[in-house]
């Protein structure tokens, strides 16, 4: 089932009297249940499309429907809601709040998705079980080492049962050790059905995914599959 | 189900914002300390403003008190010296018999009452009421009843009432004291009530009142001696009423003419006095003129509020830049607009209600300070209180100061473009947006700053203009002063008055160490004893038609000039031999010679006497400089000096003395307790039964008289420093964080050949554009401000070049000086430390 469908999407900003563009004309399918790598040199506009897919920025020309919704067309206000609803982040400075305590980070997406209290606490506690991180849930991200902190990330990430979650460089701030353990995490995590994109520098964390979506200077270069889903 | 979750959300917020703010407890500290201090000088000054302006009287239907003036443009010195002209007894009966606006009114006069009997003489605040006074005030008694219309008849047996204090000070708040005895001024007077606690007579406290005795049949138009109150009947307005006493003022003049004939109407209603209602509400009488100050006070305060907000909602924008990348997580956890400015809005509140709690005990403090400064005639000081109303001023201070504070690095949160925040250090620093706004927040606490030192400044001139005029008399600190009052019934004879005064004046020159001493019925600055008329000069065509202006009347003692330091510009002074012989001489003050005969000079030999023909002429024998007797700030008045005694002043008195004498003496040990025992034993060897009033240096008097400008320029300094201190803060804040944010900037300036005074120089540039755009503003504002204040300045001009240069050349010094520490940091900046760093 077709999940993302983009079409000609362009990116651009003004610059001395004219335009200058981080994306051009871009267009792909991501079925649901997929996981894609985009993959690039810096400054190839792989952060940008991450977030243009993440409905974290809505100032672009072209066509991106979701699950079928032309998110183009739509306010500010519906896309976040559509992001609320379908989305969850990982990030490469993984971005814990910082006076939060770990169930405090894990809380926040629920709290701000309107679900009571009682069962807030109820998903906190199954994901820090699922997630193995039960004994530091009242520790502070400071008291964490950096993949204890990724995995609290990615744990954040997927409490609100998006249907898509968007890593931007995961394992960007980790040593390879970590970094392959939110990997399988994520891997884990599309085997149960959630559709990953992630963002990388790195083929070994892209050999987690099925399919690389490669850019180059804005543009697409190439979209290759690689492990079949399964 | 909404509402729990919404507070539920709220919790949270509050319990993580606590806890942000706790975990910066620096940038907590300060931001709370700034707000309150902001928010409890707010308090305290709203707690004297709303006590002494704000809040109704405490009378039943305060709304429908006024009190009973009169204008008389054609007697400029008695109503500048009252304040309009005082009420007199003729009047108020006409007023009583035939108005139609009041449904009670009544007349009363201040007296001293010399209480003895009780313990040792003493003089206490006390008042004589007609019937409808206390009526008209609706307070009930706390004991027994009211004084009414039937003891004003001088038949019946005379009658008093007490103050709650002084029932409680001399008889123990004894129940039974109805129908007891206390002797005021010789008089025995059968005690018939008790005035419940805290009443006051408008704004003045009595321990004793007395029945205010009435002949009908021996009143005349003046004297105006006296203050009138009266409740409006409903509906009735302050316009109606002044309509309908007007109707009634030639009835009044044609009931009670002159026992010897003369033009009353001439004198009091069309030619001379020009005499016309002017009621004034209650309690814009009690207030007076004290509501200037305390609004450019209160105005001035609000200043350093906004300073204090701007400070703290500079630092929240700091703070609020660092968390950009927080609030794009927030962003792209689900968080809405809502929820992230909630946050900011809860931790602004927190803050706020922080500074409040604090700013409350801060302003409870400060209150007690400014009742301690506060000048003695303020009035409604027992209304003013840190209560429930400035509790709930604080609160709403509170609210406005959180959702200011909270507003701007709302806005910026707004315009966070959420990918960029989520970069972090690569490109999610506002930059130039956010310095923008702090600069401009700088710019607006030093044009504020400004605005309150150019006010400060302006006082500050005053004051030094009223410490340099010449008052009149000199050394005012060695002058010890005190008031004694010689009652008819204690000391019917008005010679054996003076006796006695002329026996306690010996005897206080016999005290060792006292050089000189004197006597006089009113002391400058003491707004007693004022006594006004016209005079006539012989062969002059002067005060025809009652057309005259008023002098001043003082009668003094020969060693009361000297003894003030008063001098003599011609002539002579009053001497023991004008005394002795009654002599008819009299003294003139300069102004009044200058006015009269040209020059001082030309005075002297001249003849004078009461206007209207009244007694033989007397010669001025002397011209004295002119004293200050209103105040330091007011132009002196025309005074007429006569000796202590004076044969056929007024008709039907062949002796005249004055029974209200204020003693002056100069001794190194005035205002010492020991000269105080001295006085009282020299006062009670003549008299034993005079008590001893009003004990106090000149200089006490002569503070009192400026302690109305004193109290503004003390609490302007005060604003005009926290403002100063916080606009400096707050640039030096700013410039601060702007070598923060560049650092690396700098670093690669310094790395390419830039020298250290390249890079302090660029910093101070900026911190000083940011300041002088700010002293810009804050000029055009401060002289727009300053028009307001020039009831309260004295020979100074709102717009006065030299204060507003001074003012300006100093703050622009203080911001370059704020500018150059955090540029000097900027300059030290190690480029390769710098660079690695980033």
């Amino acid at each position: 089932m077709e999940l993302i469908k983009v079409q000609g999407l362009e990116k651009s900003y003004p610059y001395k009297g004219g335009r200058t563009f981080v994306l051009r004309q871009i267009g792909f399918t991501v079925e649901e249940g997929e996981f894609v790598t985009i993959m690039g040199p810096s400054g190839s506009g792989k952060s940008t499309l991450l977030a243009i897919l993440g409905f974290l920025d809505g100032e672009f020309a072209g066509e991106y429907r979701f699950d079928g919704a032309a998110t183009h067309g739509m306010s500010a206000k519906e896309r976040a809601r559509l992001g609320k609803e379908n989305v969850g982040f990982v990030f490469q400075q993984f971005h814990l709040l910082d006076d939060l305590t770990v169930a405090e980070n894990l809380d926040i997406p629920l709290s701000y998705r309107d679900v009571p209290r009682k069962e807030r606490e109820a998903r906190v506690a199954e994901i820090l079980d699922r997630f193995q991180i039960v004994a530091k849930k009242d520790l502070y991200p400071a008291q964490l080492s950096g993949g204890q902190q990724q995995q609290v990330a990615v744990a954040r990430a997927v409490i609100a049962q998006p249907r898509i979650v968007l890593a931007d460089e995961p394992t960007g701030s980790l040593h390879w050790k970590q970094g392959e353990e939110i990997m399988k995490l994520l891997r884990a995590l599309n085997d149960e059905g959630t559709t990953v994109i992630q963002v990388t520098h790195d083929t070994r964390v892209a050999d987690f995914g099925q399919r690389v979506i490669e850019l180059a200077d804005g543009w697409l270069a190439s979209d290759r599959s690689g492990r079949p889903p399964t | 189900m909404r509402i729990t979750a919404t507070l539920d959300n709220l919790a949270r917020d509050v319990r993580y914002a606590a806890r942000a703010l706790g975990r910066n407890p620096l940038f907590t500290l300060i931001a709370i300390v700034t707000l309150a201090i902001g928010i409890g000088a707010n308090t305290a000054v709203f707690s004297v403003v709303d006590g002494v302006l704000l809040k109704p009287l405490p009378y039943p239907k305060p709304e429908e008190l006024v009190s009973i003036w009169h204008d008389a443009p054609g007697a400029p010195g008695i109503t500048a010296f009252t304040g309009g002209l005082n009420f007199s007894a003729s009047m108020f009966v006409e007023y009583r018999d035939d108005n139609a606006s009041f449904s009670t009114l009544g007349l009363w006069q201040p007296i001293a009452a010399n209480i003895t009997g009780l313990a040792e003489p003493e003089q206490v605040p006390a008042v004589l009421v007609t019937g409808g006074v206390l009526q008209t005030y609706g307070v009930k008694p706390l004991l027994g009843r009211w004084l009414d219309e039937h003891d004003e008849n001088l038949a019946h047996a005379p009658v008093g009432m007490l103050g709650y204090a002084y029932w409680k000070r001399r008889f123990g708040g004894d129940p039974n004291v109805i129908g007891k005895t206390i002797s005021v001024n010789g008089i025995q007077e059968e005690i018939v009530g008790v005035m419940p606690e805290g009443f006051r007579l408008g704004d003045q406290p009595v321990d004793v009142i007395g029945a205010f005795r009435l002949d009908r049949s021996r009143l005349f138009p003046p004297p105006f001696c006296c203050f009138g109150v009266a409740r409006l009947k409903h509906g009735v307005t302050l316009e109606q009423a002044n309509a309908d006493l007007a109707r009634l003022l030639p009835i009044w003049i044609d009931k009670f003419p002159f026992p010897g004939g003369g033009d009353s109407r001439g004198v009091y209603l069309e030619n001379g006095w020009r005499i016309t209602p002017a009621l004034r509400p209650l309690k814009a009488d009690v207030i007076g003129n004290v509501g200037d100050v305390l609004w450019v006070v209160m105005a001035m305060i609000g200043i350093v509020l906004l300073i204090a907000c701007a400070n703290v909602t500079n630092l929240l924008l700091v703070r609020g830049e660092k968390r950009g990348q927080e609030f794009g997580v927030r962003a792209a956890l689900g968080a809405g607009a809502w929820p992230i400015a909630r946050v900011l809005l809860v931790e602004a509140a927190l803050l706020a209600a922080a500074g409040a709690l604090i700013g409350i005990g801060f302003g409870y403090a400060a209150l007690q300070l400014l009742l301690a400064l506060a000048p003695p005639q303020l009035p409604r000081l027992t209304s003013i209180a840190l209560d429930g109303r400035a509790l709930a001023f604080a609160g709403a201070l509170t609210t406005v100061a959180g959702g200011t504070i909270g507003f701007v690095p709302m806005l910026r949160v707004a315009r966070l473009r959420l990918s960029t925040a989520l970069r972090g250090s690569r490109g999610g620093t506002p930059g130039r947006m956010q310095q923008r706004t702090q600069g401009a927040l700088v710019v607006g606490q030093v044009a504020l700053a400004l605005l309150l030192l150019v006010s400060s400044g302006l006082m500050i001139r005053t004051f030094q203009a009223l410490r340099h005029v010449e008052p009149g008399f000199v050394g005012a600190e060695s002058l010890q002063t005190f008031r004694l009052d010689f009652p008819t019934q204690v000391v019917p004879d008005p010679l054996a008055v003076l006796q006695q005064q002329r026996a306690i004046d010996d005897a206080l020159k016999a005290i060792p160490g006292v050089t000189s001493a004197g006597w006089v019925n009113g002391l400058p600055m003491e707004f007693l004893n004022a006594n006004w008329d016209g005079i006539d000069i012989e062969g002059a065509e002067y005060g025809v038609g009652g057309n005259f202006a008023l002098r001043m009347f003082r009668t003094v003692s020969p060693d009361y000039l000297p003894t003030m330091g008063t001098r003599v510009i011609a002539g002579r002074n009053i001497s023991w031999a004008d005394i002795d012989e009654i002599r008819p001489v009299a003294m003139v003050a300069d102004a009044l010679a200058r006015e009269i005969w040209s020059t001082p000079e030309a005075a002297l030999g001249k003849k004078i006497r009461t206007a209207g023909g009244a007694g033989p002429w007397r010669e001025v024998v002397g011209v004295v400089e002119d004293v200050r007797l209103l105040g330091a700030d007011q132009p002196p008045p025309k005074v007429v000096y006569w000796p202590a005694v004076i044969k056929d002043f007024y008709q039907g008195l062949p002796y005249y003395v004055e029974r209200g004498a204020a003693f002056a003496l100069r001794s190194s040990l005035a205002g010492s307790p020991s000269l105080q025992r001295q006085i009282e034993r020299a006062i009670w060897s003549v008299n034993a039964s005079l008590p001893v009033a009003n004990v106090r240096t000149m200089q006490d008097l002569y503070d009192r008289s400026l302690a109305r400008t004193s109290f503004t320029l003390v609490m302007l300094i005060v604003a005009a420093g926290a403002a100063l201190v916080l606009g400096v803060v707050g640039l030096y804040g700013v410039l601060s964080y702007a070598v923060s944010q560049r650092r690396r900037e700098i670093a690669i300036r310094l790395a390419l050949g830039a020298r250290q005074s390249d890079v302090q120089r660029r910093f101070v540039r900026y911190g000083v554009t940011l300041a002088g755009l700010g002293v810009i503003i804050g000029l055009v504002g401060a002289a727009g401000a300053a028009r307001l204040m020039s009831a309260v300045l004295y020979d100074v001009q709102p717009v006065d070049p030299l204060t507003y240069a001074a003012v300006a050349t100093g703050l622009t010094l203080i911001a370059a000086l704020a500018s150059y520490v955090p540029a000097r940091r900027a300059s030290s900046v190690a480029p390769a430390e710098s660079l690695t760093a980033e």
